[in-house]
């Protein structure tokens, strides 16, 4: 938890604009979950799928990067070759695996990317330069970095209650969902409070203008991004009029 | 029981609201505390918590007033059951405090956390909707399941703005990474409103109108479908040109007709509020008697 909730950037690498990452996230889950394929979309797709991959290998999380491209590959690979073959019900299953992996995978790394590479003071800045109200900004930023901590924390009580006996295997569905959820709920109370406090001495939610240090802006690789973001718009603009 | 209660809360202003709490918790509450406690728990809406109790007057000075309500925060949780306690006897200054009740850098993270649950939770039902048979089941199955955090929520935070704010922050991230269903933000907006004000008008007391509330709230799930019954054609395209397939895009169409479309709607209120009333029981089980709630 706390290496992704105060992550910094520290360990080097790329370093994007929070605004731009945010506009690529924007654009790659519009362009690939309701985007078809055909004349620039071919060129668009890929280049969308593998963007979010690449900057993970840019920000030196090579060993994600290498996992999701694999991924991404074979999923690509059955959709394009594979469900040809096959119909019926199992078409349904392998195109729901398929679906969710080609069509949300990318959204989902690019997500983690925008996540664990951006710090809250990063964001907030963002956000301000944005002009978005602290009473969306707060939450939207405890809430983006909360769910890697949703995870951890879930890990952690799936094995607390494994160890006691207690697993999908037999269990009734409810009581399941009462096990793992109350838990969860109980340690991220504590959390909330913890962070409330933190919060408080940096001053959040005082009647001044907060000031930050950090020094955001738009560099030559945010240029770079943002071009590749207005191609894909193109595209997608353009497949939206043809269909 | 009132007049303490006049006197702790202004107390806790002059900046010595430890000490206070404490105290008052150990005069008048000991033993309609353990009443309370049981009591309460046929109605987790009973009364408005320190914070508010708190903001009542709480406008004079930043830092002695913020630090003073957190210590008193902690206190009341460390004597574990002084919460309920303190909820109950701060009936006369609730309805002074329902004027100017802001929401503090702390409901706004807890807005933020249990936002996040919702959404995961809510998440991974969702993916049973591809399987084409379990589309309509979704409006049934997401209020529901998102029940237990919503309800814990409006229980930390009685204050205007936390339930709008949540499904704003759902249809976002349903924007960020959703894309298909950006209908949830705008008919989020007019559902959170509506559902504020029903549980504004029981004074953030009412159970029964925080149930109705999340049911109301929950209805906001229908904008996944809106394009599916508004733009059917055009969604069918989408659909086939998306890479779903032919097949499944039919199969989305026939468990999808027009007339289900109001059902919906019912089955999102209905299962909200059935979601909501499991929330609640849970609450009762596990956090009431934790003294978190």
């Amino acid at each position: 938890m706390t290496k992704e909730i105060f992550s910094e950037n520290s360990e080097g690498g790329l370093r994007l604009d929070p605004r731009t990452k945010l506009l690529m996230l924007v654009v790659i889950s519009v362009v690939l979950t309701t985007g078809g394929y055909g004349q620039m979309m071919t060129l668009a797709r890929p280049l969308l799928a593998v963007m979010p991959i690449v900057l993970l290998a840019c920000s030196r999380r090579y060993s994600a990067a290498v996992i999701c491209s694999l991924t991404f590959a074979l999923a690509y690979f059955a959709e394009i070759f594979l469900l040809q073959f096959v119909g019926g019900l199992l078409n349904f299953i392998l195109l729901a695996c398929v679906g969710i992996l080609v069509r949300f995978m990318p959204c989902i790394v690019m997500a983690y990317f925008l996540v664990s590479t951006t710090t809250v003071s990063d964001f907030m800045a963002a956000m301000r330069k944005m002009h978005v109200s602290e009473k969306i900004a707060i939450p939207l930023s405890v809430m983006f970095r909360f769910f890697p901590t949703v995870r951890d924390e879930y890990a952690a009580i799936g094995d607390a209650m494994r160890m006691r006996g207690i697993s999908f295997a037999g269990g009734k569905p409810l009581k399941m969902l009462e096990y793992r959820v109350v838990p969860m709920m109980m340690c991220s109370l504590k959390i909330g409070e913890e962070l409330s406090c933190a919060a408080l001495t940096r001053g959040l939610g005082a009647p001044i203008k907060r000031t930050n240090i950090n020094n955001i802006g738009f560099h030559a690789q945010d240029y770079v991004s943002i071009l590749l973001c207005a191609i894909s718009i193109v595209a997608y603009v353009q497949w939206v009029l043809v269909s | 029981m009132g007049n303490s209660s006049n006197m702790t809360s202004s107390d806790v202003i002059r900046g010595n609201g430890s000490v206070n709490v404490k105290d008052n918790s150990n005069t008048s509450g000991s033993e309609s505390n353990k009443v309370n406690v049981i009591d309460n728990s046929s109605d987790i809406f009973n009364g408005i918590s320190e914070d508010s109790k708190v903001n009542a007057k709480d406008n004079s000075g930043y830092n002695t007033t913020e630090i003073a309500k957190d210590n008193s925060d902690y206190n009341t949780k460390e004597i574990a059951n002084g919460n309920a306690k303190n909820t109950k006897s701060g009936g006369n200054s609730n309805i002074k405090s329902n004027a100017k009740n802001r929401l503090k850098p702390k409901d706004l993270i807890n807005i933020g956390i249990f936002t996040a649950i919702f959404f995961v939770i809510v998440f991974a039902v969702s993916f049973v909707g591809y399987i084409p048979i379990f589309i309509p089941a979704l409006a049934a199955l997401c209020p529901l399941a998102g029940g237990i955090p919503f309800m814990l929520l409006v229980t930390k935070v009685r204050k205007f703005g936390a339930m709008l704010i949540m499904i704003i922050l759902v249809g976002l991230v349903y924007i960020l990474v959703g894309g298909i269903s950006s209908w949830i933000l705008p008919i989020g907006i007019v559902t959170g409103l509506i559902a504020e004000l029903i549980v504004k008008s029981g004074g953030y007391k009412s159970a029964k109108k925080a149930i109705i509330a999340y049911g109301v709230w929950s209805i906001a799930i229908f904008g996944n479908f809106v394009p599916a019954f508004f733009t059917r054609d055009a969604y069918y395209q989408v659909i086939i040109a998306s890479g779903y397939g032919q097949e499944y895009a039919d199969a989305y169409m026939s468990f999808m007709p027009d007339w289900i479309a109001p059902i919906l709607v019912l089955a999102c209120f209905v299962f909200g509020c059935l979601g909501a009333i499991i929330g609640r029981a849970v609450l009762k089980k596990h956090f009431v008697r934790a003294g978190m709630a």
